[in-house]
C-alpha cells in the first residue's frame, strides 16, 4: 500500500520540484520526500510486518533514518504519529483513521521549531479536521479516503493565502503537493484502482471563485493595500456553519473580507474599524479560535516612517551625464539617481546640472560629466549649488560606468569617492566613430566616412571595415588574459554586425571576456571598455 | 571532563584536521539524479567538481537524516559528559534542525547542546575549532558553548562567485537575489549575514573581485584566524592566502580548505572566498 503510494510519488517528483520555483532552503521537495517514502518501504520490507500497527511502525521506523529535507522530516513524523494511532491494531476501522490522523497532526506540528500555516502543516491540519468530519457524519472508510483527499487537495489550493512567499511566487506549497499525490495514492490502492504511468493533474492556486469560497491572490494582494483600521482573524468552529450568511453578515461590518472553509469551520479575515463587531457576529456563529488583530494604522505609520528614515539616511547619491537609452538604463541599474541627457553633441547646461544636482536625494552629490567637454560645466554647477559637490572628472562613459561599480549607497562619503576615483582610471576606454570630413589629426589622415578607432579620446587608427578596425583598436590598447572587452553597440550599427564584431573579437582575444550589450548612443558606432 | 565536538561537512572542514582535533563531522548528503552519496566519504571533491561541470545531472543537497545523527550522539555519548553540536546556518540547511530532533530523541546520559552557527562553510569551522580546542584541554561544557557562541558571533565568511547560478538554482541566494538579471556581466560576491546570503558587492571581472575581498578581509581588522576557501582555482587561493597574512598574528599564515561537494552544489565552481574570526575587541 505504501509501496503504490511512493511509486505513484516518484512519477510526479519532477513536478512537485518545480514547484520549488521561489528561493528557499530546501531544495527539491519532491526528491527529498520520494526518498524519504522510499526508505519508509525499505523498512517494511525488511521486516516481517503484517498487521496495521506492524506496517505503520515499520514504515515510520524506515524513513526515521532516511528522511530528507524539512519536507522529509515533516513527512516523517506525520507516519510517526500514525504509527503511534495505529499502535496494537490488526486492521483500522474509520474512528482508528480519526484518532491516527490526530495523532500525526501532533507529530507534524510538534516536529517544527515555529508552524508556519501555509505549508504542509496546513495541509495536514485540514486531513485530519476532514476525517473528523466523516466520523461524525457517520461516513464509510470510502468517504473517509475520499473527503481526505479532497480537504487536501483544496488546503494545498489555498496555501498561496496563508503564506505570502508562495503568493508572490504563484505556487502551492510543494511539500502539501506531495502529501496530496501520497493520499491519493494510498486512496487508490485501497479501493484497488490501478496506478500505473498515472499522471495527477497538479494543484493551481485557488482562484477568485467565490462560489465555493476560495480566493485568489490577486483578490488578497488588492486588498492588502486598502490598510487601515484592524486587521482582524478568526476561525469559527461549529457543526452547521451557514458560509453564505457569515458572508453577507461580515460584509455589512467590515471590508477587504475574506470568509472560507465549511460547515465546520470557518475562516475568516477582514478590514474594519472596530473589530469588537467582528468578533460579536463570530461568537454568535459558533466558537472562535486563533484571533488575531491588528492595528494597520500603526503598521502604515511605521512604514512610511521606515521609508523616510531610509531616505534620510542616503549620505551620497550620484549624477551622470549619459546618452542612449541602453547605456542610460545601465547607469540607472548602477545606482544613479538623476540622469542628465547628453554627451558629444549636446553638453547639458549648468543649470540642467545644479538642478538635476538639487532633486538628489542628499545633501553630498557626485557628479560624473562622462565627457571631457561637459566637466568645466559640472565644476561650474558644484560651484553654484548650495549642496556639498564632488565632480568626479570622468572623461568617458567606460569610466563612468567603471566608478558607478565601486558605488555604494550605504558607504560613508569618503568611502565612496576614493572607491570611485580609483575605479574611474582602472579601466581603458575605446570608441569607434565615422570621420565627418576629411581631415588630419596627429599624423592620422582620415576622408570622410571612414571609421575612425579612439583610445582615451585620441584618434589611433583609421579604416574601412568597421570589423578590422575594431580589433586592430584592441590590438593597439593590448588585451591582457583574464581581461573583460565591453561593446557598447550604438544605434547605427545593426545586432547582428555588432555580434560579428563580437564574435570576431572573441576568437582575436581568446583569454579573454567579451560582451556586446545595447548602448543605443548616437554617433559612436560602438563604446568599448576594456578591463 | 570529555565534551565531544560534532559537526557537518557544509564546515567544509578537512579531515585530517577533524580528526586530529577529534571533531565527528557528519556528512550532508549529495544527490545526482538516482545515485546519492555522503559528502566528503563517498564522493571527493575532485570527483564532484568533474561530475558539476561535466555530468549530465545537476545535483540537490539534502540533510542527514536524523536516524544518522541519533547514532552518533548515542555513540559519542558513551564516554563524554557533554556534546557540543555546531552546524551550518539554519537559514540555509535543515540539518540544524534535525540535529536538535536527533538531541532530543537520542538515548544518552550526558547533556547535548546543539548550536546554530549562522555561518557557511569555513565560517561553521571557525567555531567548531575553537571549541574542540577548549573542549580538548579539558575543559567543561559551559565553557565549551560559551567559546562557541562568542566565536559565531566574530565569524565571517564571504566569497566570489563565477555565476550565481549555482546559488540560485539550490534556493540559497537570500538577499543576493538583488545581484540577479544585471544589464552588465558581473563577478556576484556575497555575505553570510545573520545565517542568511546577502550582497556583498559585484565586481566586473574575476580578478578585481579577489581584490575586492582582500580589501574586505581587512575592512575586519585584525583577525585571529583566516581560512581562504575554494572550489577549483587552488592558485587563486594561494595568492589570496598570501596576501592576507598581515591580518594574522606574526608567524601565522592563512589557512587553506577546499569547498567540499555539500556546499559547492549551491557555489559551484570557481568560487573563492575568505573565512575569518576577527579578533576579540
Amino acid at each position: 500500500m505504501f509501496e503504490a503510494a511512493t511509486n505513484l510519488l516518484q512519477q510526479h517528483v519532477d513536478e512537485i520540484n518545480a514547484l520549488n520555483v521561489f528561493p528557499v532552503p530546501d531544495g527539491d521537495t519532491g526528491t527529498n520526500m520520494f526518498l524519504t517514502m522510499q526508505s519508509g518501504v525499505q523498512g517494511i520490507n525488511d521486516t516481517q510486518a503484517e498487521t496495521v500497527s506492524e506496517v505503520a511502525t515499520a514504515m515510520y521506523r524506515g524513513t526515521f533514518m532516511g528522511a530528507r529535507g524539512n519536507s522529509g522530516v515533516i513527512l516523517s513524523q506525520f507516519l510517526k504519529g500514525l504509527a503511534d494511532g495505529f499502535d496494537g491494531l490488526e486492521t483500522f476501522r474509520v474512528k482508528d483513521i480519526v484518532i491516527a490522523y490526530e495523532r500525526a497532526r501532533q507529530c507534524a506540528y510538534q516536529s517544527v521549531g515555529k508552524p508556519v500555516e501555509g505549508t504542509m502543516l496546513t495541509v495536514i491540519s485540514s486531513i485530519a479536521d476532514s476525517a473528523k468530519s466523516i466520523e461524525l457524519s457517520g461516513g464509510n472508510l470510502n468517504d473517509l479516503h475520499e473527503a481526505v483527499c479532497i480537504a487536501a487537495r483544496n488546503s494545498v489550493a489555498e496555501t498561496p493565502t496563508l503564506l505570502s512567499t508562495l503568493r508572490e511566487a504563484g505556487v502551492v506549497d510543494a511539500g502539501g503537493q506531495g502529501l496530496v499525490v501520497i493520499l491519493e495514492g494510498l486512496r487508490r490502492y485501497v479501493t484497488g484502482q490501478g496506478m500505473e504511468g498515472l499522471k495527477l493533474e497538479m494543484i493551481e492556486p485557488s482562484s477568485l471563485e467565490s462560489a465555493d469560497g476560495v480566493v485568489s491572490e490577486e483578490f488578497l494582494t488588492e486588498h492588502e493595500e486598502d490598510e487601515y483600521g484592524y486587521c482582524t482573524q478568526f476561525v469559527i468552529q461549529g457543526d452547521a456553519l451557514d458560509l453564505k450568511q457569515i458572508r453577507s453578515q461580515l460584509d455589512e461590518i467590515a471590508h477587504s473580507t475574506v470568509v472560507v472553509g465549511d460547515e465546520f469551520a470557518i475562516m475568516v479575515h477582514a478590514h474594519a474599524d472596530d473589530p469588537g463587531n467582528l468578533i460579536s457576529m463570530g461568537v454568535s456563529n459558533g466558537q472562535l479560535s486563533k484571533i488575531k488583530i491588528e492595528n494597520m494604522d500603526v503598521q502604515h505609520n511605521a512604514f512610511t516612517a521606515a521609508r523616510r528614515d531610509e531616505m534620510e539616511t542616503f549620505t551620497s547619491s550620484v549624477v551622470a551625464v549619459a546618452a542612449g537609452p541602453g547605456i542610460s538604463d545601465i547607469f540607472r541599474e548602477l545606482g544613479v539617481s538623476e540622469l542628465i541627457v547628453g554627451g558629444d553633441t549636446m553638453n547639458p547646461s549648468v543649470g540642467e546640472i545644479v538642478s538635476a544636482i538639487a532633486k538628489a536625494p542628499s545633501e553630498t552629490v557626485f557628479v560624473l560629466p562622462n565627457n571631457k567637454n561637459i566637466v568645466p560645466a559640472a565644476r561650474a554647477a558644484a560651484e553654484q549649488s548650495p549642496k556639498i559637490v564632488n565632480v568626479l572628472e570622468t572623461l568617458t562613459i567606460p569610466q563612468g560606468i567603471s566608478a558607478m561599480f565601486s558605488f555604494d549607497l550605504q558607504a560613508d562619503v569618503d568611502t565612496n569617492s576614493v572607491a570611485m576615483s580609483a575605479a574611474m582610471t582602472d579601466i581603458k576606454s575605446a570608441a569607434v566613430t565615422v570621420a565627418v570630413r576629411d581631415a588630419t589629426i596627429d599624423g592620422i589622415s582620415t576622408k570622410e566616412g571612414q571609421y575612425i578607432g579612439l583610445l582615451e579620446g585620441d584618434i589611433v587608427i583609421v579604416g574601412d571595415d568597421i570589423k578590422k578596425l575594431t580589433l586592430g583598436l584592441l590590438g593597439n590598447v593590448g588585451v591582457d588574459d583574464g581581461s573583460l572587452v565591453t561593446l557598447y553597440q550604438g544605434d547605427q550599427l545593426s545586432e547582428n554586425n555588432a555580434d560579428v564584431i563580437g564574435g570576431a573579437v572573441i576568437d582575436a582575444f581568446q583569454g579573454a571576456e567579451v560582451e556586446v550589450v545595447q548602448g543605443g548612443q548616437s554617433h559612436y558606432h560602438l563604446i568599448i571598455s576594456i578591463e | 571532563m570529555t565534551i565531544k565536538i560534532v559537526t557537518d561537512s557544509a564546515s567544509d572542514m578537512p579531515v585530517e584536521l577533524a580528526d586530529s582535533l577529534g571533531i565527528e563531522v557528519v556528512p550532508v548528503n549529495v544527490i545526482f539524479g538516482p545515485e546519492q552519496f555522503k559528502d566528503g566519504v563517498e564522493l571527493s571533491a575532485d570527483d564532484f567538481y568533474e561530475r558539476l561541470i561535466d555530468g549530465e545531472h545537476h545535483p540537490t543537497t539534502s540533510a542527514p537524516s536524523i536516524g544518522e545523527v541519533v547514532q552518533i550522539y548515542e555513540k559519542l555519548g558513551q564516554d563524554a559528559d557533554g556534546i557540543v553540536s555546531i552546524h551550518v546556518s539554519s537559514k540555509l540547511s535543515a540539518t540544524y534542525g534535525v540535529a536538535e530532533q536527533a538531541a532530543a530523541q537520542a538515548s544518552v546520559d550526558c547533556p547535548i547542546k546543539v548550536i546554530d552557527s549562522l555561518q557557511a562553510s569555513q565560517g561553521v569551522a571557525m567555531s567548531v575549532i575553537a571549541a574542540a580546542k577548549v573542549a580538548n584541554s579539558g575543559a567543561g561544557l559551559d565553557a565549551v558553548v560559551s567559546t562557541a557562541m562568542s566565536t559565531v558571533e566574530r565569524s565571517q565568511c564571504f566569497v566570489l562567485l563565477d555565476t550565481l547560478e549555482f546559488l540560485q538554482r539550490g534556493g540559497r541566494i537570500g538577499k543576493a537575489r538583488a545581484l540577479i538579471g544585471t544589464l552588465l556581466r558581473i563577478k556576484p560576491m556575497i555575505i553570510v549575514r545573520e545565517g542568511e546570503v546577502d550582497t556583498l558587492g559585484k565586481a566586473r571581472t574575476y580578478s578585481k573581485g579577489v581584490e575586492f575581498l582582500k580589501n574586505t578581509a581587512e575592512g575586519f581588522g585584525d583577525a585571529d584566524e583566516i581560512s581562504v576557501i575554494y572550489s577549483t582555482e587552488k592558485e587563486v587561493a594561494e595568492q589570496l592566502a598570501r596576501s592576507l597574512s598581515d591580518l594574522l598574528p606574526e608567524g601565522k599564515e592563512p589557512f587553506i580548505a577546499r569547498i567540499g561537494p555539500g556546499v559547492g552544489t549551491h557555489g559551484g565552481p570557481r568560487i573563492v572566498g575568505v573565512a575569518l574570526l576577527q579578533s576579540a575587541v
